[in-house]
């Protein structure tokens, strides 16, 4: 196969790379377009006034009162501007830096260039501080990139901590973080038809309800949960329910699911979905979606725990085995082996009475380094010794 | 990519903020003007007024233009960039993969990996976080590799064959010749060291070090000997590729590596990078079958094979494969290979299968016209 390499194929799997700040900048130019509309009424009108108000009869203090609050307001909107320009700055140099990081891979000439290693090494670098981030150790990965400066443009830590930080307030019991972004995201949501804040919403009632609060929580599912009635009604009619049924680790409960704690898991896990939904986030991480690959890719059906780790020169070394390691030994059990469909033993293969293949020339390569005197041959494997005379040609295809 | 990269640049240059904030400046400087004026001289106010108001509506517009340019150049990139991904890579993932995270399996990996690949204290902030359970003594050895790696690097090969001499018995167990090799290697950086009595150094160094080797290096020994014939023309002597040989550090840090980890019972690459850059040359195959799989509405099975071949470099095999020449099926503990007393091997499965069942009922070899019966075969191991 390849000494041939094609950065297609790896430029394929970066979508998010890219399309994560672009999309940060798209949602940075509403916030100026919401800003910029605002103000455009605004002034349109306070200069309208300022001139009628003036014809009308009106004294100089006034009209200078007047443009002074005009040069306020712009000003505000300046500022305010600025900081969407720095945001907006800030997000462009993170693309420029990661569409060199991804022109780098046509650079590369073969699978057997030095670039190509480095390229892969920092490639692995950044799956596995995304994957840190997404299972909360920020900890661990600001150290990682801390130790490799050259991936901090190359991953997205602000918003994945912001995640994990709502994420862990859902499942602490509270509702509030994930509210207000609700609030923030409210268009995407809304195109999305994502039940998300219904849901959240439900949770914050359902609290109320717990806690005996019942007169809040009137008020609270009249206000929140109510106006939902047209697609959420059986949640709704159920709910309410509730105010009946006070709360009870009961087992006759029969509204024991609402009240079920493991609600506040289902919600961060929903809310994680949705999170990654709106930012073009796949859900497994990068790497775990490379390593379903190339864990299925490497492995055998021989692959197991139990072989020897002893390193000898063979075109095949089981020591090596990605697989085999421990580390990755466990892990991979549950994934299927790579389907072959030609046989690729050693060439020459030749057996020993206890059944082993190996090539000849591995066999008396390893014998000979072992120190063994010519005609007799050692199993790197068991170590068992034989007479030369007792291996035999096989024929496996 | 090129098409990507020419409508960033556009966005670069179009599609910058700055136009707004230089479009506020303006207005605010109008408003400044007026103000200033009318304070100066208030019965011009009303003109000064009018001409504000038509400076509002022109400013309007104004901003109504740059906001069409910079969204007209954001939407272009995001259609290129829809344009070029259209997959999505989430159909090549295998949801069998990673069953429920309470293990924290894939969590050790990368603890794993950091250490191997020396990030010590990225390795130790994971295992505190993650609450993983590596063993330090684990950590110690890396850390000690690294030492003597480091000093390999600087040409230094005391703290190596330290090392290879407290580890004799089992390196020579796995018929490894490092030590040889280290001390093999300080003599010739004697003998080629540029100063003088080089030459007199390194025969010194043999002297001490080379007895204890004498019966199983003696050729190679007696071969780095008869370079002091050739001492003074070493560039014209047959010696000339091993003694100036400039991977030889390089080479020695490797086998130093390789060692190390085997005694350790790993591999000396990093199993996650290996399979990291596995899974990226093989998921573009995966994606297109995910992709398929996913119109025709198919699951992933929980077969124990993937559906299709996925071919990587040769440096990727670590095991012989053997796929029986009659079912096409790759051997198995379950299925394993049987050789025939005419040297010829299928799978357990075919041969039941020519058999009949009967492990008594003679058949003909599929290759050859020998006939045996299956109890006569032998398992073997690739």
């Amino acid at each position: 196969m390849s000494k041939d390499f094609n950065p297609e194929n790896y430029i394929l799997l970066e979508q998010a790379l890219l399309r994560l700040p672009q999309q940060l900048m798209r949602q940075n130019f509403k916030s100026s377009q919401k800003y910029i509309e605002r103000d455009v009424n605004y002034l349109s009108g306070a200069a309208n006034e300022a001139l009628n108000s003036c014809l009308g009869g009106t004294g100089p203090e006034e009209s200078l009162q007047q443009v002074d609050a005009m040069i306020g307001r712009l000003q505000g909107l300046k500022r305010k501007l600025e900081v969407l320009r720095d945001e907006e700055n800030a997000l462009m140099a993170k693309s420029k830096a990661r569409l060199n990081y991804l022109q780098e891979l046509y650079n590369i000439k073969s699978v057997d260039d030095k670039e190509y290693e480095r390229w892969n090494r920092l490639r692995l670098h950044r799956l596995l501080v995304d994957n840190l981030l997404r299972n909360g150790y920020s900890q661990s990965a600001t150290a990682l990139i801390e130790a490799n400066e050259n991936i901090r443009e190359l991953v997205d830590m602000d918003i994945l901590m912001q995640c994990k930080t709502i994420e862990e307030s859902l499942r602490n019991g509270s509702t509030a973080e994930c509210l207000s972004w609700c609030q923030e995201n409210k268009s995407y949501l809304k195109k999305a038809k994502n039940g998300l804040e219904f849901d959240v919403r439900l949770q914050q009632y359902i609290e109320y309800v717990r806690q005996d609060r019942s007169l809040e929580a009137i008020t609270y599912s009249q206000k929140y949960l109510v106006p939902n009635a047209d697609t959420n009604l059986d949640a709704i009619l159920r709910s309410s329910a509730l105010l009946v049924f006070p709360a009870s680790d009961d087992e006759d409960n029969p509204y024991k699911d609402l009240y079920s704690q493991e609600r506040w898991n289902q919600l961060a896990d929903s809310f994680v979905a949705t999170h990654h939904s709106l930012h073009g986030l796949s859900m497994p991480s990068l790497l775990q979606i490379s390593l379903s690959a190339g864990l299925s890719a490497l492995k055998t059906p021989s692959c197991k725990s139990g072989n020897h780790p002893i390193s000898f020169v063979s075109n095949y070394n089981s020591s090596l085995c990605p697989i085999c390691s421990p580390e990755l030994n466990e892990l991979s059990k549950p994934l299927p082996y790579a389907h072959h469909v030609r046989s690729s033993v050693e060439p020459d293969p030749v057996m020993l009475p206890n059944g082993r293949i190996y090539g000849r020339h591995t066999l008396i390569q390893f014998s000979e380094e072992a120190g063994l005197p010519i005609g007799k041959v050692r199993d790197p494997t068991t170590g068992d010794e034989w007479d030369e005379s007792v291996i035999r040609r096989v024929f496996p295809s | 990519m090129d098409a990507i990269t020419k409508e960033f640049n556009r966005l670069e240059k179009n599609g910058s903020f700055d136009k707004y904030i230089d479009d506020v400046d303006e207005l605010i400087e109008l408003l400044q003007k007026t103000r200033k004026t009318i304070d100066a001289a208030p019965q011009s106010r009303r003109e000064q007024l009018a001409i504000l108001k038509s400076g509002c509506t022109s400013w309007t517009n104004k901003m109504a233009e740059s906001q069409k340019d910079i969204y007209g150049a954001l939407s272009k990139y995001a259609k290129v960039l829809d344009k070029k991904f259209k997959v999505d890579i989430e159909a090549a993932y295998n949801p069998n993969a990673f069953p429920q995270s309470g293990d924290k399996l894939l969590d050790r990996a990368v603890a794993m990996h950091l250490i191997r690949d020396g990030q010590f204290q990225v390795a130790d902030k994971l295992i505190q976080e993650a609450d993983l359970d590596i063993p330090e003594a684990l950590e110690q050895e890396f850390m000690d590799m690294y030492r003597i790696l480091e000093s390999l690097k600087q040409k230094d090969l005391g703290p190596a064959i330290e090392w290879a001499a407290s580890k004799r018995d089992r390196l020579a167990q796995s018929g490894s010749n490092l030590e040889f090799n280290l001390h093999s290697l300080q003599f010739v950086h004697l003998f080629t060291h540029p100063n003088g009595n080089g030459t007199r150094l390194a025969l010194e160094y043999a002297r001490e070090n080379f007895a204890v080797f004498g019966d199983r290096y003696l050729a190679d020994i007696s071969k780095l000997m008869c370079a002091f014939l050739f001492q003074s023309n070493l560039q014209a002597s047959p010696y000339a590729s091993t003694f100036l040989s400039p991977s030889a550090w390089d080479d020695v840090a490797h086998s130093f590596t390789k060692e190390f980890c085997s005694l350790l019972g790993l591999s000396p690459d990093s199993p996650l990078y290996l399979a990291a850059l596995a899974g990226a040359i093989a998921l573009p195959t995966l994606l297109k079958v995910g992709s398929i799989m996913r119109e025709k509405q198919t699951e992933w099975s929980s077969e124990n094979e993937l559906p299709v071949e996925i071919p990587l470099p040769p440096s990727f095999q670590f095991h012989a494969i053997f796929v029986c020449p009659v079912s096409k099926e790759q051997t198995t503990d379950e299925n394993p290979p049987m050789m025939m007393p005419c040297g010829h091997i299928v799978a357990k499965d075919s041969l039941a299968r020519m058999s009949k069942g009967n492990p008594n009922q003679r058949f003909k070899c599929p290759y050859c016209p020998n006939e045996s019966i299956p109890n006569q075969a032998i398992r073997v191991y690739f």
